[in-house]
């Protein structure tokens, strides 16, 4: 499951461009963090990946079918996104329905369906909510039942706008779990988040945007050590990156272990 | 207590934004409808959903400043059908109160009184202001009827019932739904939504 | 919204004063039993306040808009089929036009036209922002400004989330097209988070205002001033008699 986007510019209707002669290639299996400053484009570059928007130039190519000959519909089944506020599409009464709502309409059966449901319910620790109506549940609750139900519809690319926003720190962990056990299954992973200190700590690979065009791509150790394209990123430097920096260890940690091992050295 | 102080008692701060966010759902559902290419409208479903959680006068308010709202920003014409739109709300708060949004298929049966009231108040204005036309659709409904050798009021009555009534049925089944999977903690701070829910 | 920013003698007026106007001249078409001959006069005289006003050309494009299928309508189905029609005027292939109804016809659409044309001096003229400001402060009620002020602000943002919910079910593998029975289905799932997400967000929001003193009793200061005269002041007690006596004389005669 390749996604390969080539040349893509994108504007809205209102004549605001959102992309710009973007092309980049993610390969089945990685784990990707997309990342920029409000408005760079995150969003708007993923809704591309599963047809929501079509670019108007250039292509976007799945599997090697071309997105503007699909519906987002029969794209689903290849690419799930899960939007930021899990109260714009929580839509059935209990938890298991919701997480159901996914599988449904990629019209698997009855058995599949029920198994996806029970595995997900299990993976975000959800099991005892099952049958409470999810507005009856806290935030966290309804942003892992959103979580649920995009893993639930077991399609190979997983896209997930700001996961960690609004999570505490057990539950990101919970995240990075399922996140672990997606991998061992060769799915693809990507991730849009603000959070430097999440994307230094458990991500591979960043694309980063500024202004709708890509200006870095490549191991989340190079962007973060380098001062002037963070700067144009408008990104801060993750605390382990600026700690190490001021405590001038000959390299930049990216996680507490690493600044831990560093200093020992 | 008097009426003014029952309205005071009735309109605590959450109705008053009950009310406010109703209008703007009145406002948007029709962008959800287009976006579905379906024959209805239910652009009275907050005026329809106020009427449950807050009683006939918190509902019939929020018809009416729909409509009125929607003539300052749209067109004129919307705010003169305004009184529709408050017994609409009206009608709803009524049928709530005497148990009619208990289960769904009360709701339907509340659907078709919903669509009498709004009946009731829309045929005078049709008929008495537009002279029975007005420049939709529904006229060929008119036309044909006036051409099967009715009267104009006739035309205008059975006009407005047949093409409100599936849109008011939907409405207040959508609206009946609603209310059933809101949180309790939200229908507990709603002063009338113990008529709705209580029989679940 | 309809406001056009380009003050004119009409933008000036209180809007209560316009709104009184468009009173009177609705009493005057519908209530007083004017005839064709009067209907014109009167019109004219709404076309006289609209282009004075300086709103003209804004005018007449929402006329145009209004009124085509009003006519096109109109003048057809009372021409040919009202019940009323006796006097044949002409026939066009075999379809007879009669002279009752294209007359019921004229005279409703010079009504209609009075009554809209009076509306647009009204809307085209009045910053939704001054009328709220004018309403709050003649009912001394905070509330009510509230309720046509908000709605308006939020307007916006409520229209951007149906498009996010929209994407955020598509990409969810539901279909937004198909036959009529599969998109009744589809609107369960775009509805029910706009209709309850706003609906349980409604406590957040009646705290905030409670906490800023929305309840509290008392004159309340505005930033807004809607200037007002006793000229005008006046002139919309006289207006409002008018409006209430002149069709009492006409159905009492």
């Amino acid at each position: 499951m390749t996604i390969r986007i080539k040349n893509i510019s994108f504007s809205y209707p209102d004549g605001s461009r959102a992309l710009h002669n973007l092309s980049l290639t993610i390969e089945t299996g990685e784990c990707v963090a997309i990342t920029g400053h409000n408005g760079s484009g995150k969003t708007t570059l993923v809704k591309h990946l599963n047809g929501l928007l079509k670019p108007d130039n250039g292509d976007v190519l799945v599997n090697d079918s071309n997105t503007k000959a699909c519906k987002t519909g029969q794209l689903a089944r290849q690419v799930a996104l899960l939007f930021q506020n899990p109260d714009d599409q929580i839509c059935k009464q209990t938890v298991r329905d919701e997480i159901a709502f996914g599988p449904k309409n990629l019209g698997f059966e009855k058995d599949k369906i029920n198994l996806l449901v029970e595995v997900s319910l299990a993976l975000f620790d959800l099991v005892q909510y099952k049958n409470h109506n999810p507005h009856d549940l806290g935030y966290s609750e309804r942003k892992r039942t959103a979580m649920a139900s995009i893993v639930a519809m077991d399609s190979p690319v997983l896209i997930f706008d700001e996961p960690t926003a609004g999570l505490d720190h057990l539950e990101i962990e919970l995240l990075l779990k399922v996140f672990e056990k997606l991998q061992r299954e060769n799915k693809t992973i990507i991730v849009i988040s603000h959070d430097v200190d999440f994307i230094a700590e458990n991500m591979d690979r960043t694309i980063t945007l500024a202004n709708g065009e890509k200006i870095f791509d490549g191991p989340v150790r190079n962007l973060f050590q380098d001062d002037s394209l963070l700067a144009r990123c408008g990104l801060l430097a993750p605390q382990m990156v600026q700690l190490s920096k001021s405590c001038k260890l000959p390299s930049a940690a990216l996680s507490p272990q690493e600044f831990i091992s560093l200093v020992q050295d | 207590m008097s009426f003014s102080q029952r309205l005071k008692e009735d309109f605590t701060t959450t109705t008053i934004v009950l009310i406010a966010i109703a209008i703007v759902i009145n406002m948007t559902v029709g962008q959800v409808v287009s976006m579905l290419k379906l024959p209805i409208f239910l652009d009275s479903i907050g005026t329809v959903l106020v009427g449950l959680l807050a009683g006939p006068i918190a509902g019939g308010l929020t018809g009416l400043l729909t409509n009125l709202i929607w003539g300052m920003i749209t067109s004129p014409v919307a705010a003169a059908f305004s009184p529709v739109a408050l017994a609409i709300g009206v009608a709803a708060g009524l049928c709530a109160r005497y148990g009619l949004f208990k289960t769904w298929w009360l709701a339907i049966i509340a659907g078709v009184i919903i669509t009498f009231f709004n009946a009731v108040v829309a045929v005078p204005i049709r008929l008495y202001m537009f002279g029975g036309i007005t420049g939709s659709g529904a006229d060929f409904m008119t036309s044909y009827m006036l051409a099967l050798g009715k009267d104009l009021f006739g035309s205008v009555v059975v006009t407005v019932f047949t093409s409100n009534l599936i849109d008011k049925v939907a409405t207040a089944l959508i609206a009946w739904a609603i209310v059933k999977a809101l949180p309790e903690r939200t229908t507990d701070r709603m002063p009338q939504a113990k008529y709705v829910v209580s029989a679940a | 919204m309809l406001f056009i920013d380009r003050p004119g003698w009409l933008h000036k007026l209180h809007p209560f004063t316009k709104l009184v106007l468009l009173l009177l001249s609705a009493a005057l078409a519908y209530l007083t039993g004017l005839s064709i001959g009067s209907l014109s006069l009167l019109l004219a005289a709404c076309l006289l306040l609209i282009i004075s006003g300086g709103i003209f050309s804004v005018s007449a494009k929402m006329v145009i808009r209004i009124f085509l299928p009003l006519i096109l309508f109109m003048v057809p189905i009372h021409g040919l089929l009202n019940p009323a029609n006796t006097t044949e005027i002409f026939s066009f292939h075999g379809i007879v036009f009669y002279r009752e109804g294209l007359f019921f016809a004229l005279k409703t659409l010079m009504q209609l036209g009075v009554v809209i044309s009076a509306s647009l001096a009204f809307v085209f003229t009045t910053h939704p922002a001054d009328l709220i400001t004018a309403v709050s402060h003649a009912s001394g009620s905070i509330s009510i400004g509230y309720l046509l002020g908000f709605p308006l602000l939020l307007l916006e943002s409520m229209r951007e989330r149906v498009v996010t919910i929209q994407n955020a079910q598509r990409a969810r593998g539901l279909e937004i097209d198909g036959n009529i029975f599969r998109r009744f289905t589809s609107l369960g799932p775009l509805l029910f988070p706009l209709l309850i997400g706003s609906i349980v967000g409604i406590e957040q929001r009646s705290i905030a205002l409670e906490v800023r003193g929305f309840k509290i009793h008392g004159p309340k200061t505005s930033l807004r001033l809607v200037p007002d005269s006793l000229l005008q002041k006046l002139s919309r007690r006289l207006m409002l008699t008018l409006a209430v006596i002149l069709p009492m004389l006409h159905f009492f005669r």
